[in-house]
């Protein structure tokens, strides 16, 4: 593709960033949600954020809007021998994505962690406005590895992800259609900070870039002929 | 030392984000799209084939060899001096010219992809079965075309061949059936080389299995109907440098001086595209989408639509133009005009508001499904029934299985053209 | 024949396209490339700091076609509230006006006769800002939100405003110096894209800092 191409252009520029940066470490431990770290088993933390999401253009076109932000209500629970439990909602109401999974987390030392894990997600759509009858239901698959550095109070975390749709059934009015069952829909990578916000909560801020063919929140703008593209989104969420 | 140390250590968090940012940095939805052209003058030596010629070759043809790129099936079908072959897979076509020389067909063009950049040159020729084409002796069941295939400008080289099976179904050809393209869509996901809603677009769209074509009107600050979709003059349709907001705002004279839409054209008045769709076009359904901010000038559009529909008369155009009455507004307003029953109008509203304008066509959105019965409850008064937007493929089979419109507005006309010359 | 959009716009494709962003890209990173991660040692755990500031900006967008007269350079001012906790990210909100561009083309030959072309183009934003101070009072902020862009354009007699809204993406590198105990002086280099009309800026800024609230 050619933005590999590109990024390996870029490569020598990224190396010189790496050589030259120095780094001092940071204080106290995060409470954190993205970054693989080992819990206490039955230990769990919860979390509430927002998703800002860019839509390409023409998929877009100049279209009514309803600015609605895509909410996501997170939850992590230790279990023993290292995995985690975690389980996220998403919603902006005309579209509902529950997932639920399990990552294993292996601490190469106390600051640099790593995980891999899948997730398994039932997602459904329903817009009945503006003169739409439209539901769609379906299932996803995201296998996904992990890079996480802790600073101390500052954690870093490198996640990429796959995504599958496993089967996708779209009814409008009363004609369904199914869409071709697991098929491979592209990948995602996020980069997230997440650092001691005020008292006992921690802020994390996270950069995403999807590469898809079908995004869910954005479902209803998919047109019917797929082809991949680039969606960037910005996460922010308080762990409570 | 510890400079050092700190000088060579990967672990900072600013590095990841700036890894991060120029990884991304290569990532563009902007497809390389190009338009692969021939330059070896084959067709140059050949003969223009006659219509009748052209008659005979059209129909459902198998894949023999290329299936894997362009489906099992095709069909075949000319549209003036372009045949048109209409794939079903990912949206593909080809699109080509062609003449005899001696007692062969040579076919030249370009096969493509609608939904992405994918494209390349392609050539056919067609000795079995060109004889009965070219109206010398035997039948339909030896015709094949055998071709090749390429990617991009190079030289096709992968094989094609296309057996007849059988003709397009006549009452197909003959039946009232509107496969109207969506304003063109020329742009958007469908990458052609016009801008939708403009002359230059109407003039080839044909070529995409397109037999109407649904346009976009507003109306400018000095009343005059123009044609442009979005609400602003953007980036998606205009240039940089164009005037950019609301098109409203501006008079004909500045919009149509200063906007340059994104692949150089200016924007059209409805008078002057409908005059081109008339006199240089064989469309033959028209659909007129009046934007609400078109409210004031419903009179003006109707009487433009009124002149184009006695301009065809006069010239035998066998071609039908509705404006589209598509909000609550825009009926209220359209109750106001004198003669409103006598205006023939498309409603996209309720079966109850179609009847109180006597609209001539119903024009349902496709969520709410087939809706049988009130179609064919239209058809017994002598009305007709289109659907929009239909761009889901497993959609588009459906309706024509179980569904009775009179036609349907698409952004992908060469898919549904496909399914419909193909059942 | 309309779709929907659900989610507000955040246009980080100000990194996807043209050598210009590259470039600005670029130079930020090089800005901090130098850079080291320290807690911000701070005589209180939380405060908040207002940020004045205004400055000089040029729109360095690619036009398709451009007339003689288009002035690419214009000035901005904008406020921003930080809230500082004693750790690396800081979050905020700002608003800003700047000028996007301006152009003043006379006796233009039309198929309609001449005419003067006089178009004036200018964007507010609110945003959401996230920052980090890599090392002693130096900053790198990053903004998303959403722009309101206003033309005004007065052509063959004709007088039009129109305002249309859409998203807004900044990034910025900024340094501040302590002038008193509260407030600090400094200056920021900004790149903001306002998605709108596709729009590209880069400015540069003197700023104010006040620390009015710490805890």
């Amino acid at each position: 593709m050619i933005h590999i191409v590109k990024i390996l252009k870029l490569l020598p520029i990224v190396i010189v960033c790496f050589l030259l940066t120095p780094y001092t470490a940071l204080g106290q431990k995060t409470k954190t949600l993205d970054f693989p770290a080992t819990m206490s088993p039955y230990d769990w933390r919860l979390s509430l954020g927002v998703s800002s999401i860019a839509m390409p253009e023409d998929i877009v076109l100049e279209t009514a809007s309803i600015r609605w932000p895509l909410i996501r209500f997170a939850a992590i629970m230790g279990l023993p021998s290292n995995f985690i439990l975690d389980t996220k909602i998403s919603t902006e109401i005309v579209t509902n994505h529950f997932e639920l999974g399990s990552r294993w987390i292996y601490e190469f030392n106390d600051k640099l962690h790593a995980d891999a894990g899948i997730d398994f997600a039932y997602f459904f759509g329903r817009l009945e406005q503006f003169e739409y009858n439209t539901k769609i239901h379906g299932w996803f698959t995201y296998p996904s590895v992990a890079l996480g550095y802790d600073f101390g109070s500052l954690t870093v975390t490198l996640r990429g992800s796959l995504s599958y749709i496993n089967s996708l059934s779209t009814i409008n009015g009363e004609v369904e259609s199914n869409s071709e069952e697991n098929r491979f829909n592209g990948f995602f990578y996020r980069v997230s900070l997440e650092q001691p916000f005020y008292k006992f909560t921690t802020i994390g801020l996270a950069f995403q870039m999807s590469y898809l063919k079908l995004y869910y929140p954005e479902w209803p703008l998919f047109p019917a002929i797929d082809r991949y593209y680039w969606i960037p989104e910005l996460q922010i969420w308080l762990t409570l | 030392m510890i400079f050092l140390k700190k000088m060579l250590s990967i672990f900072n968090p600013v590095n990841y984000i700036i890894v991060i940012i120029l990884l991304s940095n290569g990532c563009s939805n902007d497809l390389d799209v190009i338009f692969p052209e021939w330059d070896n003058g084959l067709l140059n030596s050949t003969t223009p084939l006659t219509n009748e010629m052209k008659a005979r070759f059209e129909g459902i043809y198998n894949v023999e060899q290329g299936s894997d790129q362009f489906g099992n099936s095709v069909v075949v079908k000319w549209n003036g001096d372009y045949l048109s072959i209409y794939t079903g897979k990912n949206t593909g076509y080809f699109l080509l010219q062609g003449g005899k020389l001696d007692s062969t067909i040579y076919l030249q063009g370009l096969w493509r992809y609608q939904n992405n950049a994918e494209t390349g040159l392609t050539q056919f020729s067609m000795t079995e079965g060109a004889d009965y084409v070219l109206g010398n002796s035997g039948d339909s069941s030896g015709i094949k075309l055998k071709g090749t295939w390429g990617k991009n400008q190079n030289t096709p080289k992968e094989p094609v061949v296309l057996k007849f099976i059988r003709p397009i179904k006549p009452e197909l050809l003959t039946n009232k059936f509107y496969i109207i393209t969506h304003h063109g869509s020329g742009g958007g996901p469908e990458y052609l080389q016009q801008t939708e809603n403009t002359i230059e677009i109407a003039k080839i769209i044909e070529r995409y299995g397109a037999n109407g074509f649904e346009t976009d009107v507003r109306v400018s600050k000095d009343g005059i109907p123009f044609l442009y979709h979005d609400n602003t003059l953007n980036p998606r349709l205009v240039q940089k440098g164009s005037l950019i907001g609301e098109p409203e705002k501006y008079t004909f004279k500045e919009l149509h001086t200063f906007v340059r839409l994104i692949h150089g054209e200016q924007i059209p008045s409805l008078e002057a595209w409908l005059d081109a769709v008339v006199t240089e076009t064989n469309l033959e359904f028209i659909y007129v989408d009046c934007k609400p901010t078109a409210q004031p000038g419903l009179a003006t559009i109707a009487a433009i639509c009124e002149a184009a529909r006695q301009k065809a008369a006069s010239l035998n155009r066998d071609i039908q133009i509705y404006m589209a009455i598509t909000t609550d507004d825009l009926f209220n307003a359209f109750l106001a005009l004198p003669d409103y029953q006598n205006i023939p109008t498309i409603c996209e509203l309720s079966p109850d508001k179609l009847e109180q304008i006597n609209s001539h066509v119903w024009s349902p959105r496709f969520t709410e499904g087939t809706q049988n019965s009130e179609v064919a409850a239209l058809h017994s008064e002598g009305r007709i029934a289109i659907v929009w937007t239909v761009n889901i493929p497993s959609l588009m089979e459906q309706y024509f299985q179980d569904g009775i419109f009179d036609g349907m507005l698409t952004d992908y006309p060469t898919l549904l053209a496909y399914y419909y010359y193909g059942q | 024949m309309e779709c929907l959009l659900i989610t507000p716009h955040f246009l980080l494709t100000i990194i996807m396209d043209n050598k210009m962003k590259k470039l600005i890209l670029f130079l930020f990173s090089f800005l901090i490339i130098y850079s080291s991660v320290n807690a911000q040692t701070a005589d209180s755990l939380y405060n908040l700091t207002v940020y004045a500031g205004g400055g000089y900006v040029r729109n360095i967008t690619s036009f398709d076609y451009e007339y003689a007269s288009l002035n690419r350079n214009g000035f901005l001012a904008n406020l921003r509230v930080m809230w500082k906790p004693d750790y690396l990210i800081r979050a905020g909100f700002e608003v800003g006006r700047t000028d996007v561009y301006s152009l003043n083309e006379k006796d233009i030959q039309t198929d309609f006769g001449t005419t003067d072309l006089k178009t004036d183009v200018y964007a507010w934003s609110i945003m959401a800002v996230f920052s980090m101070s890599p090392f002693k009072n130096f900053e790198v902020n990053l903004g998303t939100g959403h722009a309101f862009t206003t033309v005004n354009n007065t052509s063959f007699g004709n007088e039009s405003t129109s305002t249309d809204g859409g998203s807004a993406f900044m990034i910025s590198t900024g340094y501040y110096f302590p002038v008193s105990k509260d407030l600090q002086l400094g200056g920021e280099l900004r790149g903001m894209k306002i998605a709108k009309y596709d729009d590209y800026l880069i400015s540069l800024q003197v700023s104010l800092a006040y620390k009015f609230l710490e805890w």
